[in-house]
C-alpha cells in the first residue's frame, strides 16, 4: 500500500487540508456532547427537583439522628410529662404520635433506609440477569430465545405481587429473601427490553462485519454489542429502582418486611395504622404513604430526564 | 426543459416566497443556526428546485414552507408568504386551514406518510372528507384520485393495507392524497430517494405528466441533480444554510457560476467517464456545521479560486442573465477552476482468475416453501479487476455478495473457488487465508462501524484478527493502511460518530484492507454519501486498485459509478444473470431488454433527450419467478409462445459479452437501433415545430 503523496484536488480530511476538517469534527467530540448533555440535565426541573427529593432521602437514611429529635420506638412525652397518644401534628411531635405514642415523623426519617438498601440492591441483580439475558436471547435467537422468552413471558404473567407473597412465604420473611424476589421479578422486564436493543443492534453491519472475520460470539456480544446497548441498561434501571421501591413497601404493607415489626418501615406503618382513620386518626398513615410516593415520584423524575437527555 | 414553460410575470402573486429566512434548531439546550437568510420566489405553475449537500438545510426550507416544524425549530428571521398570505403571522387554526386546502407535501419515505393499520381506500378518502365532502363522496372521489396517479385496479388497491403494496405504489397513494385537496402549492422532498431507478423514473413520469394538470407550484427538494434537472424549470443551489446560486436548471447545470455548483457538477461521473480517464472531482473539507459560524463567504475555505477579497467582503448577488445569480466575487474565474488530473498509469487486469463463483444457488428455506434467490450463477474475478453488479432491489445482488463472503451457505453443487481452490462456504468454517482474502465494504457506515469503539480499536483488530499480528506491531500496521485511505494519525483515537460520513467509510474501507484482501465486496459503498464525497471515495478505491491490484465486486444502482469504476458490468434479474459483459460493450449494445430498461431510466444530469423504456409491473418474488424467461413479464420486446414457455439460452454476443434472451443479439441490435431512430425523428420533429 502507497501513501497518496500529490496534493491534487484533497478528498475531505485528507491530511494535507484537514486541519479545518478535523476542528469542526472534533466540534462534537464524545466529551463535549457529554458534557453539554450533563449541563442539559442539569438545567432540566425535572431532574433538580427529582435529586433533591432522593438526595434528601438518601441523608435520612444515612443520618436519621440528625433529623429527629426523638427515636423511632421512643415514647414522646410533653413538657408536663404526660404521654402523647395518638396526638395530632403539633409543635413537639410534627408529624403526630401513633397509638404506641411514637413519633410518626422519626418513623417516616428513620423509615428511608431500610428501602433504600433493598431497593437498588434488587434493582442491580434484576439488572445483571436481565442485561446477560437479553444479549444472549436477542444476539442468539433461535431456540435459544424461545425457551428462555417463554419462561419470562410465564413469570411476567403471573401478577407479581401475588408470585412474590408466594416466593416470600415459602423462604421466610427475611431481608435476603426479599431483595432477590423483587430482583428475580424484574428480570423479566429488563431482560426485554434488552433484548429488543440487542436485536436491533444485532441486525447492524459491524456484527455482520464481525462474524465475517471469525469472531467468537463471546467476544461479539460483551465487546461489540454490550457498550451499544448500556444507556438502554441504565434508563431502564432508574425506571425499575421506581418499581421496586413500590413493590417493597407493598410488601411490607401486607406484612413481608424484613424486620422487626416495631422497626421503621413504612408499608408496615400504614398498615398498622389505617385502620384508624375512620377515627380521624390519619396521621399515621398519611405521612408514611406521602413518604412512598414522593421518594417514587423523585426516582420517576430523575429516570424520566435520564431518558429524555440521552435521547436527544 | 430548454424553455420556461410559464414565463412568470412581475405582477403574479407567487404561490411560495421566502425572505431573508433565519431558523435555528434547538440541540442539546442551545439554538444553532441552520438557515442563514434564505429567499427564494416560487410563481405559480413553476417547479422550483432546491440541491445541496446533507446539512445544507434544504429540507428545513421545505418544511419551513409549510411552517410545520419540528418540536425544536425556531424560525428567528425572516418571512414565509404563500400566495401572499404570512405564514409566520397565522394562527393554529389558520395554519390548519392553509395546510388543508392549499399546500401539500409529499415525503421521502412513503412507507412512515401512510398509516399502516388503515386500509388504503379510507386514508385517501380521508384527505377528501376532510374538505368537507360526505364519506361516500369521499369515496369516489379517492377512487377517481387514485386512478388519475395511474394505480392499476383502484378499487382493489383501496382495499389493500400499506405493507400489501411496494414502495413505488405507496409514493403514488402519498401523491394522490397530496393532491387531493388541488393545491396551490406542492412540496416534493426526495421523493424518489429510497426508490429502485427504474421506479424513481415512473413516479417523476407521474409528476411531470400531473404538473401541467394541476397547475401547482411545485418545490422539489432532490439532492440528485438529474432529477432536478429533468423536473424543474429552475434551481437553486443551497450550501450551508444560505442560497449560493440561483437560475433555470440550464442556465446553472450548463453555465454554473459558483465554484460550489461547479464542483457538485464535476464530481459525478459524467458524459461516460471512465476510471481510466481521469479522477473525479471532489471538493475539499466539510460542510460547516449548523450552528457554526460563518466567514463571509460561505464557501471561502472550500473553494479553489478564492482570494483575499472573498475573506473581507461578503459576496454581493451577482446577476448572469435575468434569471441567473450566482452570490460570489469571482464568477468569471469559474473557468480557472483546475479539472482533476488524466490518469497517467496503466490500469492493469491480470490474465488468472482469483475468485471464482461457479455454479453457485441460494435457496433460503421458509416455512412457505422454498425461496430460489440465486440460480446458478457464474462469474469470476480477474486480479485487479472491477466487477459491477446492478439490478433492481430484491434482484439478489446482495444475496450473492453475502454467499461469497460466507454469510450465507450456498445450496450443494456450485463452488466457490480462491485461485482455482473451492473454498469452506460458512466463514465460520473457513481457514484465515480464505477470510482474509475476501472482505467486504458496507453501504452504510454507520451501520458497519461499532459506534462505541475508536478508530484505532477497529482497525487493529481487524488487522490482528485477519493477519495474525498483535500487540504494537498490528497497531503499526492499523495506522499504516489508515494513512494509504488518507486518514492521519488525529483520527485514530476518534469514534466514529465524531467522523463525517465520508471519513468513516474510509475507516470502513481500511478495515476491508487491513488484511491485504485479494477482493473487496463493496455493496453500494457511495449511496449514503454526498455526492462531492461520493467522488473522493470512487477516487480512492480506483486509486487503491491501480497500487494493490484488488478485485473489486461492485454493487451499486447508479449506473454512472458502475460505469465509472468497473470493468466488467454484470445484470441481474430474479436471481439469474442477464447480462455480462465489458463496459463499453454494455454501453454499445446490443443489450437484454432488462439492461435496456435499466439504462434508460436514470435521469440525467447533462439533460440528454430521454428515451425511456417503461418497466410495468414489480420484480416478481423470486419465490414464485415466472415460467420460462423470468423476465418476460415485463419485457417490451416479448415474443409470446417463445419466451413464457422456455428458458432463454445464454447467447454470446462477442467474447465475454454474453446475453440471456431468445431474441438473437443481431435483432436486438437491429431492434434497439430502430428506437433510437424513432426517438431522433420525434427529436427533430419537435425542433422543427
Amino acid at each position: 500500500m502507497t501513501t497518496k503523496s500529490d496534493q491534487s484536488p484533497t478528498p475531505d480530511g485528507s491530511p494535507e487540508q484537514s486541519g479545518e476538517a478535523i476542528r469542526q469534527a472534533a466540534a462534537a467530540t464524545r466529551r463535549q456532547v457529554r458534557r453539554e448533555q450533563r449541563a442539559l440535565l442539569l438545567r432540566t426541573p425535572g431532574f433538580i427537583v427529582g435529586s433533591v427529593i432522593v438526595l434528601f432521602w438518601i441523608l435520612t437514611a444515612v443520618f436519621p439522628e440528625l433529623f429527629t429529635v426523638w427515636g423511632p420506638k421512643e415514647t414522646v412525652v410533653d413538657d408536663a410529662g404526660q404521654t402523647l397518644l395518638r396526638t395530632p401534628p403539633n409543635s413537639t411531635a410534627w408529624f403526630g404520635t401513633d397509638r404506641l405514642a411514637r413519633d410518626v415523623y422519626s418513623r417516616v426519617v428513620h423509615g428511608s433506609r431500610p428501602i433504600l438498601i433493598a431497593a437498588p440492591a434488587a434493582t442491580l441483580i434484576a439488572a445483571f440477569i436481565g442485561s446477560l439475558l437479553g444479549l444472549i436471547t436477542g444476539y442468539f435467537r433461535g431456540w435459544v430465545d424461545e425457551i428462555v422468552s417463554r419462561l419470562l413471558e410465564a413469570i411476567l404473567s403471573i401478577p407479581s405481587i401475588l408470585l412474590a407473597i408466594v416466593i416470600v412465604f415459602t423462604f421466610g420473611a427475611t431481608n435476603p429473601v426479599i431483595i432477590g424476589t423483587i430482583g428475580f421479578l424484574f428480570i423479566p422486564p429488563i431482560a426485554r427490553t434488552v433484548r429488543a436493543a440487542t436485536l436491533a443492534e444485532a441486525q447492524l453491519d459491524y456484527v455482520t462485519a464481525a462474524r465475517m472475520r471469525g469472531e467468537r460470539s463471546l467476544f461479539i456480544i460483551s465487546r461489540e454489542i454490550f457498550p451499544n446497548v448500556i444507556g438502554v441498561v441504565i434508563v431502564e434501571v432508574t425506571v425499575r429502582l421506581g418499581y421496586a421501591i413500590f413493590t417493597l413497601a407493598t410488601l411490607a404493607f401486607l406484612g413481608l418486611s424484613g424486620g422487626n415489626v416495631t422497626d421503621p418501615n413504612w408499608g408496615v406503618d400504614v398498615a398498622q395504622n389505617y385502620q384508624q382513620i375512620v377515627a380521624s386518626v390519619w396521621w399515621p398513615t398519611v405521612f408514611p404513604a406521602l413518604a412512598i410516593g414522593i421518594l417514587v415520584i423523585g426516582v420517576n423524575l430523575i429516570a424520566d430526564s435520564i431518558e429524555k437527555v440521552l435521547k436527544s | 426543459m430548454t424553455t420556461l414553460q410559464n414565463p412568470p410575470t412581475a405582477t403574479e402573486t407567487p404561490a411560495l416566497a421566502i425572505t431573508d429566512l433565519h431558523m435555528s434548531y434547538v440541540v442539546r439546550g442551545k439554538p444553532r443556526e441552520v438557515l442563514r437568510g434564505v429567499t427564494f420566489e416560487v410563481r405559480p405553475g413553476e417547479a422550483f428546485g432546491l440541491v445541496g449537500e446533507s446539512g445544507c438545510g434544504k429540507s428545513t426550507t421545505a418544511y419551513a414552507a409549510l411552517r410545520y416544524l419540528p418540536r425544536n425549530g425556531l424560525i428567528t428571521g425572516g418571512k414565509i408568504e404563500a400566495s401572499g398570505r404570512e405564514l409566520t403571522a397565522m394562527s393554529g387554526s389558520e395554519l390548519r386551514e392553509f395546510r388543508a386546502h392549499d399546500a401539500s407535501m409529499v415525503y421521502q419515505d412513503p412507507v412512515q406518510a401512510v398509516n399502516p393499520v388503515l386500509q388504503i381506500g379510507r386514508q385517501v378518502a380521508e384527505s377528501f372528507t376532510v374538505l368537507g365532502h360526505s364519506s361516500g363522496e369521499a369515496r369516489d372521489l379517492a377512487r377517481k384520485a387514485l386512478e388519475r396517479v395511474h394505480i392499476a385496479d383502484p378499487v382493489g388497491v383501496m382495499e389493500r393495507y400499506p405493507h400489501q403494496l411496494s414502495g413505488g405504489m405507496l409514493q403514488r397513494v402519498v401523491i394522490a392524497m397530496a393532491l387531493a385537496s388541488d393545491p396551490s402549492l406542492l412540496v416534493l422532498d426526495e421523493p424518489t430517494t429510497g426508490l429502485d431507478a427504474t421506479v424513481e423514473a415512473e413516479v417523476l413520469d407521474l409528476v411531470r405528466e400531473l404538473r401541467d394538470e394541476i397547475g401547482a407550484a411545485i418545490l422539489l427538494i432532490a439532492h440528485n441533480l438529474g432529477v432536478i434537472r429533468t423536473m424543474c424549470d429552475r434551481v437553486g443551489v443551497m450550501y450551508a444554510g444560505r442560497m449560493v446560486e440561483e437560475g433555470t436548471v440550464d442556465e446553472v447545470f450548463d453555465g454554473p457560476s459558483h465554484p460550489y455548483t461547479v464542483g457538485l457538477l464535476n464530481s459525478i461521473p459524467r458524459h461516460g467517464l471512465r476510471k481510466t480517464d481521469r479522477e473525479l472531482f471532489s471538493i475539499p473539507g466539510n460542510l460547516p456545521q449548523i450552528g457554526d459560524s460563518l466567514p463571509t463567504c460561505v464557501y471561502v475555505d472550500r473553494c479553489p479560486v478564492v482570494t483575499e477579497l472573498c475573506r473581507s467582503e461578503v459576496p454581493p448577488i451577482v446577476d448572469r442573465s435575468d434569471w441567473h445569480w450566482t452570490r460570489c466575487h469571482h464568477p468569471d474565474r469559474i473557468g480557472e477552476i483546475p479539472e482533476p488530473e488524466e490518469i497517467a498509469a496503466d490500469h492493469l487486469v491480470g490474465e488468472e482468475e482469483v475468485i471464482g463463483v461457479h455454479g453457485v444457488s441460494k435457496t433460503f428455506h421458509q416455512r412457505s416453501g422454498d425461496v430460489p434467490a440465486l440460480v446458478a450463477v457464474d462469474l469470476g474475478f480477474a486480479e485487479g479487476e472491477t466487477l459491477g453488479l446492478v439490478g433492481e432491489s430484491g434482484s439478489g445482488k446482495s444475496t450473492l455478495a453475502k454467499t461469497m463472503l460466507g454469510v450465507y451457505e450456498p445450496d450443494e453443487g456450485g463452488a466457490i473457488t480462491l485461485r482455482g481452490r473451492p473454498m469452506a462456504t460458512k466463514a465460520t468454517q473457513r481457514i484465515e487465508e480464505s477470510i482474509r482474502s475476501i472482505q467486504m465494504v458496507f453501504q452504510n457506515p454507520d451501520s458497519a462501524l461499532n459506534r462505541s469503539w475508536t478508530v484505532r480499536r477497529i482497525l487493529t483488530r481487524a488487522v490482528s484478527k485477519l493477519t495474525g499480528v498483535t500487540g504494537p506491531e498490528a497497531d503499526s500496521r492499523a495506522v499504516e493502511v489508515a494513512r494509504a485511505m488518507q486518514l492521519s494519525e488525529r483520527h485514530m483515537d476518534m469514534r466514529p460518530r465524531q467522523l463525517s460520513g465520508g471519513l468513516k467509510q474510509r475507516v470502513a474501507i481500511a478495515r476491508a484492507f487491513a488484511g491485504d484482501p485479494d477482493v473487496v465486496v463493496s455493496d453500494e459503498p457511495t449511496s449514503a454519501l454526498d455526492v462531492s464525497v461520493q467522488a473522493a471515495i470512487l477516487n480512492l478505491l480506483a486509486e487503491l486498485q491501480r497500487d494493490v491490484r484488488t478485485s473489486y465486486l461492485f454493487i451499486s444502482h447508479d449506473i454512472g459509478v458502475v460505469r465509472y469504476l468497473s470493468d466488467r458490468i454484470a445484470v441481474m434479474y430474479v436471481g439469474r444473470l442477464m447480462e455480462l459483459a465489458p463496459t463499453d460493450a454494455m454501453f454499445d449494445g446490443p443489450n437484454h431488454p432488462y439492461t435496456e430498461a435499466l439504462l434508460s431510466a436514470v435521469p440525467s444530469v447533462d439533460g440528454e433527450a430521454e428515451n425511456r423504456i417503461p418497466l410495468t409491473g414489480e420484480i416478481p418474488s423470486p419465490k414464485d419467478p415466472p415460467p420460462g424467461c423470468v423476465f418476460h413479464t415485463r419485457c417490451h420486446r416479448f415474443i409470446e409462445g417463445t419466451c413464457d414457455v422456455l428458458e432463454p439460452p445464454v447467447v454470446e454476443v462477442r467474447p465475454g459479452h454474453t446475453i440471456r434472451c431468445h431474441i438473437p443479439p443481431d435483432e436486438l441490435a437491429a431492434a434497439q437501433a430502430e428506437d433510437l431512430g424513432d426517438l431522433r425523428d420525434v427529436l427533430r420533429a419537435e425542433r422543427q415545430a
